[in-house]
């Protein structure tokens, strides 16, 4: 991958990467810290990636960084960081997609992951498989039941479709 | 098979009547049946009499239950699965109408709806804000693979080589020049009329010097000067000092040159004019060192002189390597390592 190639990545991925790892880690200074240090990562070893796989490598990178970090700082904890207003509308008074994106929040990080994937960056099953280093087999699963346990939670609440 | 009793005994009459009784259990149902008479008339009956016969009844509706690549199973079990199947786009075009009618006819349109809004959608709004951070320059870059490597170390050895011959031969020659003149000074003031110093004639000198436009050997003013230095002195001065100037001149080379020692004749002249008394025994002295440095017949060579002029001139300190080496038996007995202000010495002990 070139230094063009390279930039040309930055301008793509960079605000899907930014989002990605935003909504697993709610902290948007330590977001921005993995965004940074991802693309550092990538740049360093850039010489042996294909551009036509580097958005793979792009998330797969992010991926691990973000695991690395929350292992580390353990920033779901950090209550300065959450937008207290957001969090204090109940999930019935929410639009759809928040009440969405609040539900995923009870779900197992891993399981997070692969939704997110799936739905914001329109991974494929064995994509995101080499991306969490999951089998495809497991990737469906967790897919299967997140979608089953959101349908749950939108009929409990009663959602407004529209 | 458990013993036969008034709980079993049908299944051991079917059995008989089947005849999957063993030879023991048959001996048990007789042994039953001796106890109870009044059962024997119920395996008295001719059971398979009353065997079914299969008829040609058949099922009409085979064709619904055959699966086909494109058709979907869809039933109360399986219907979630097969909505969230139609949500992932894992079902084809038919399939997903399949789906949409059977979910029509089973008023699951609004739990179908739920499993559709399931689906996450980006907020396009949050965006990373410094992307330029992240980016990199794009200028010339220079591989440095081995070869651009080489050749790099390669000129910089080249540039040094030639900072020192440009020092070699400039400052060096002026060296030279300032060493040739001293030598030329020096071997006139011992050599040129050896004869008057051979023959000890130390009054001489003035007038030997002042022949050669020497200007530094003021006149003595006192003439009685010890006949014995004067006799001494110059002899050993010229006869040792000699040979060392005259190989100098002759075979000169920037590795080899060797510093000239230091002959005090200028202030010799000067003690004697000033205090003969005295003078005398600092002659002695100096004469006594003097003898005793020329008796060692050490020499002292400055090798690698390319190398130690190029590093001088790199680190603007004066860098200087010495051996010494001693005539008699050719080996070095001394070095020396000099770097601006710090020297090193290493002497071989005898």
């Amino acid at each position: 991958m070139t230094t063009n190639e390279y930039n040309n990545c930055v301008d793509n991925y960079a605000d899907n990467i930014y989002r990605f790892v935003l909504k697993h880690i709610k902290n948007v200074d330590a977001a921005r810290d993995i965004v940074q240090e991802t693309f550092a990562k990538v740049w360093v070893k850039r010489e042996t990636i294909e551009f036509s796989k580097a958005r793979s490598y792009f998330f797969t990178t992010a991926h691990h960084t973000l695991i690395d970090t929350v292992r580390k700082e353990k920033y779901m904890q950090d209550e300065t960081a959450i937008d207290r207003e957001y969090y204090q509308k109940p999930i019935g008074n929410l639009d759809l997609q928040e009440q969405l994106e609040e539900a995923l929040d009870q779900f197992p990080e891993i399981q997070r992951t692969v939704v997110l994937l799936r739905d914001y960056e329109g991974y494929a099953y064995d994509e995101i498989g080499e991306i969490t280093n999951l089998k495809e087999s497991q990737v469906k699963v967790y897919i299967f039941r997140a979608r089953k346990r959101l349908n749950e939670i939108l009929v409990s609440i009663e959602a407004v479709l529209d | 098979m458990e013993k036969i009793d008034l709980n079993n005994y049908e299944a051991y009459f079917l059995d008989y009547m089947e005849g999957s009784l063993s030879a023991e259990e048959k001996y048990d149902l007789f042994a039953f049946l001796e106890k109870h008479p009044d059962l024997k008339e119920e395996l008295e009956l001719d059971v398979m009499d009353m065997e079914l016969m299969p008829t040609s009844v058949t099922f009409d509706a085979k064709e619904s239950l055959k699966v086909d690549a494109d058709k979907l199973m869809i039933t109360t079990g399986s219907v979630d699965e097969l909505m969230i199947a139609a949500v992932e786009g894992q079902l084809s075009k038919s399939q997903k109408q399949q789906l949409e009618t059977y979910v029509k006819d089973n008023n699951l349109t609004k739990s179908y709806a739920y499993t559709k809004a399931t689906q996450l959608k980006p907020d396009l709004s949050i965006q990373f804000e410094d992307k330029a951070s992240l980016k990199q320059k794009t200028g010339l870059i220079i591989s440095m693979t081995w070869v651009t490597r080489v050749a790099s170390i390669a000129a910089v050895g080249a540039i040094l080589i030639m900072i020192g011959l440009n020092w070699n031969s400039t400052e060096g020659e002026v060296a030279n020049e300032s060493f040739a003149a001293e030598d030329v000074k020096s071997h006139n003031r011992l050599n040129v009329n050896e004869r008057n110093w051979n023959t000890s004639d130390f009054a001489n000198e003035d007038q030997l010097l002042a022949e050669e436009g020497e200007q530094n050997f003021p006149a003595p003013q006192n003439e009685n000067r010890p006949r014995e230095i004067q006799n001494e002195l110059p002899n050993m001065i010229a006869e040792d000092i000699k040979p060392e100037r005259i190989a100098n001149e002759k075979e000169e080379k920037e590795e080899d040159l060797i510093a000239p020692p230091i002959l005090p004749l200028e202030n010799l002249d000067d003690e004697i004019a000033e205090d003969p008394s005295n003078q005398v025994n600092e002659h002695e002295e100096n004469a006594t060192s003097i003898t005793e440095d020329l008796a060692d017949a050490n020499t002292v060579e400055q090798p690698y002189r390319l190398i130690t002029n190029a590093a001088s001139d790199l680190i603007n300190r004066e860098v200087s390597f010495t051996r010494e080496k001693d005539n008699a038996t050719e080996n070095y007995v001394a070095y020396g390592f000099k770097l601006g202000k710090f020297e090193f010495e290493r002497k071989k002990s005898k």
